[in-house]
């Protein structure tokens, strides 16, 4: 099978130049298949990208000072808030991350894409559903469960929209040429599956009074165990050992932490009501299944950690391995800290207050926005056959990016301890909890306005490669000189 | 199994015009009485009943993945270079786009 | 072979899937079908669910919460916003709105801790006005300005009022209210549970 490495073949001199050539021609094939749907999910994605940062950020002022655009019934934090969430995780994520999925299955199948018409569909589909969800809850049209905001006409377009990607991407495996099925796949087979089920059963209306709340945050958890996250680590899975040029470490733990995290995650939904009115035993086990999801999470550490190891000076030079690396590490802080924050002890304090919030983020940005990040920087140069052309924007990007995440989630975590510490004090007026709030949430603002800078950086330099702008490179952008790197 | 009710009221609210889609069931249903009840002891039996069966799915699977050797080291390690190309060399950097630099290519790399 | 794999893979996927939803809905939920609804939890009236319609629409849900946590587990009780919350206090709530943000205070309970409708109206109008300090978004679309009060509207007491104008809460704005004066679960249950998890009969 071409492209397929034994043993025999680790070293080039086993290959010959004719299938070398094959190999290379074949894979120019598969992506020119790729590039149309893939640049028009990743376009999208930045899109809504760079409309939900600003709304997260007019959310953020808005608890800054209350009273800024206070009379203007759409702008109100109740309905701009849910709009964030919605177009940063459906639009954003879920868009870049399925033009991450299409390039990456036409790679690990080796083939070309299958029913790319049903990918166009998808996307125009998606982008409608999230148009008109968007624009319902802004007018006052919301589903009232938080992550299911979208009222059912905009909810049946978007499952519309994920089962016609789905069919494709299933169509495309069914006919792979890799005797091998890479752990990436597993993630990615595995959340296409599970998505559309999960997405169908919570905006189906089946419950009520608490029992819906139980559903409400298994879906809300659920949404990322079976879609978000293995996003995230089908793109660090690939691009760290893809990058380096080193296999990953162990492919043992890797099925080993692929199954642990099916088993264990799906279970973590209640660690969301902690305290809350429902049976004492369900909440127990979501928190016994959030602790012992340090087993795929280690599994998964250990992995990315001993294949870069030695290597991490790479990440001076390739933008693709700088975002995936603090993205991959940013992954095991996150879950760490869920895994204890999921506890009676620590929930006590901080359930209610910001300190969930910067968890939040800490998960769906430093982890699985930044490796996006890194795999758009990777994937648009092989198929728009343009390199970036500026460097120094990227390091832009990264900077900001990394700075306003880690100083959002310094802020709030500090803001939001003390906020509960002083909740559970008996004798603090509640104003008073809410008043001490106050620096941090300027800080917060701060630094959601530093990100969104650096989406709109980062967007402006994706249409100079789109639109064949600015020079013309024949190297790849890279921040050092090469012979820098290669001297060391 | 509930099914949602769209109640439709009016509101002079000038965003919403004519009407406002909710989905409360409350005045078309009371509470969940029609359901089979269950207190805790015959739900801690089903649902360890369907753990032991999920277990043993589970452990039937691992048995079966073994027995047919799907765990071979040669199909493991092979496993971890489906995502190399012909040309590359292991352990080299792969984040590059064209083989052979251009001459003037390092004047347009910035720091 | 390689069907068979596949068999067993996404066999194992939608299992991992299905046990997950089995633990904690479909088990939780089953349990709950034997709650019975306390006998002073009323329904809600037509003016009381186009409140809560209101409630939703405007996302209260993002800053407010309507669960209070057991006695001994976080200061709910220190802050005077009731007994610990059961399951059967939300039997007639869809959605729910437990809520999962203290932004602001618990609401569960806000009629009995704060019965007057008067300052509801002005806290929704502007919460400045009666809360120094406070986060809260103004919301005065939920009221109209009209030169003279109509028969039983009661025009806002406001420090600043507008020139030769009456403010008065809209259609909106009066069920909004009324839905928050109709959150008052301090009735007694039979059973509420303590921190440490025992029992604890309510009187």
């Amino acid at each position: 099978m071409s492209g397929f490495r034994t043993e025999k073949q680790l070293s080039p001199e086993g290959v010959t130049t004719a299938e070398r050539v094959n190999d290379e021609r074949r894979r120019i094939g598969i992506d020119a298949s790729a590039t149309s749907p893939t640049v028009l999910f990743l376009a999208s994605g930045i899109a809504w990208l760079v409309v939900g940062s600003l709304l997260g950020v007019i959310a953020s002022f808005k608890l800054d000072l209350p009273d800024w655009l206070g009379t203007y019934a759409p702008l109100t934090f109740g309905r701009v808030r849910p709009v964030h969430l919605n177009t940063v995780t459906y639009g954003w994520i879920s868009l870049a991350g399925s033009g991450m999925i299409v390039w990456l299955m036409g790679r690990l199948c080796r083939t070309e894409i299958r029913w790319p018409g049903l990918l166009y569909a998808s996307a125009v589909l998606w982008n409608t559903g999230l148009l008109l969800g968007s624009v319902l809850v802004v007018l006052g049209y919301s589903g009232g469960m938080e992550w299911l905001e979208f009222p059912l006409p905009a909810a049946v377009i978007i499952a519309l929209a994920f089962v016609l990607f789905a069919a494709s991407m299933f169509r495309t495996f069914a006919a792979r040429q890799v005797e091998h099925v890479y752990v990436s796949l597993w993630y990615i087979l595995a959340s296409m599956t599970w998505f559309p089920i999960l997405y169908v059963i919570a905006n189906a209306g089946l419950y009520q009074g608490v029992g819906e709340a139980a559903m409400n945050w298994w879906y809300g958890h659920n949404a990322i165990t079976v879609w978000f996250t293995p996003i995230g680590l089908a793109g660090a899975y690939y691009f760290i050992p893809k990058v380096i040029g080193r296999p990953i470490y162990s492919y043992y733990l890797g099925l080993l932490g692929f199954w642990s995290f099916a088993l264990f995650y799906n279970w973590n939904g209640l660690h969301h009501l902690v305290g809350g009115p429902l049976p004492t035993w369900a909440i127990s086990v979501s928190i016994v299944a959030s602790l012992m999801m340090f087993v795929p999470v280690l599994a998964v550490a250990v992995n990315h950690h001993m294949t870069a190891l030695g290597h991490l000076n790479i990440v001076a030079y390739s933008p693709t391995l700088r975002f995936v690396v603090f993205g991959a590490m940013s992954y095991t802080a996150v879950s760490f800290q869920g895994s204890l924050e999921a506890t009676r002890s620590v929930q006590e304090v901080t359930h209610f207050t910001h300190y969930t919030i910067a968890h939040a983020h800490l998960g769906m940005y430093a982890f699985v926005t930044m490796i996006l990040f890194g795999a758009i920087y990777y994937i648009l140069p092989r198929i728009a056959k343009w390199e970036w052309p500026y460097p120094h924007l990227i390091k832009i990007h990264f900077w900001l990016s990394a700075i306003g995440i880690v100083a959002y989630f310094g802020s709030l975590t500090v803001g939001g301890w003390l906020q509960g510490l002083a909740m559970n004090t008996a004798g603090v007026p509640f104003i008073e909890t809410v008043a001490l709030t106050g620096p941090y949430l300027w800080a917060r603002s701060i630094s959601g306005t530093l990100m969104t800078v650096a989406h709109c950086v980062f967007a402006y330099h994706f249409a100079l490669v789109i639109y064949r702008a600015g020079p013309k490179r024949f190297a790849p952008a890279w921040f050092r000189k090469a012979e820098e790197v290669v001297a060391e | 199994m509930f099914l949602s009710v769209y109640i439709l009221s009016p509101s002079s609210d000038p965003f919403h015009r004519h009407f406002r889609i909710s989905r409360e069931t409350q005045t078309a249903l009371g509470p969940p009485s029609t359901r089979l009840p269950m207190t805790l002891l015959p739900a801690a039996v089903a649902i360890v009943i369907v753990a032991l069966l999920g277990a043993s799915l589970a452990l039937a699977a691992f048995f079966w993945a073994l027995r047919t050797k799907q765990f071979s080291v040669k199909q493991m390690n092979e496993g971890a270079y489906v995502i190399f190309d012909c040309g590359d060399e292991v352990g080299t950097p792969t984040d590059q786009m064209f083989k052979k630099p251009h001459p003037s290519a390092d004047e347009r790399i910035p720091d | 072979m390689m069907f068979m794999r596949s068999f067993v893979f996404f066999l194992g996927v939608l299992a991992a899937f299905a046990l997950g939803w089995i633990g904690i809905v479909g088990m939780p939920d089953l349990m709950l079908a034997t709650v019975k609804p306390p006998a002073d939890l009323k329904r809600y009236t037509g003016e009381q669910l186009y409140g809560r319609n209101v409630y939703i629409r405007e996302g209260c849900l993002y800053c407010h919460s309507q669960q209070v946590r057991a006695v001994g587990f976080g200061a709910d009780q220190a802050r005077f916003w009731g007994r610990p919350s059961v399951p059967a206090d939300y039997l007639y709530d869809k959605p729910h709105l437990l809520g999962t943000m203290r932004t602001g205070p618990d609401l569960f309970n806000i009629a009995a801790r704060q019965p007057s409708e008067g300052w509801h109206v002005l806290h929704l109008y502007n919460p400045r006005l009666v809360m120094k300090g406070s986060l809260m978004p103004p919301y005065p679309w939920l009221f109209d300005e009209k030169v003279t009060a109509g028969p039983g509207e009661k025009a806002l007491l406001l420090p600043d009022p507008p020139r030769g104008r009456v403010v008065v809460p809209n259609a909106d704005g009066r069920a909004l209210v009324a839905y928050l004066l109709s959150l008052d679960h301090t009735y007694p249950v039979s059973q509420v549970v303590a921190a440490d998890d025992t029992a604890h009969t309510q009187k």
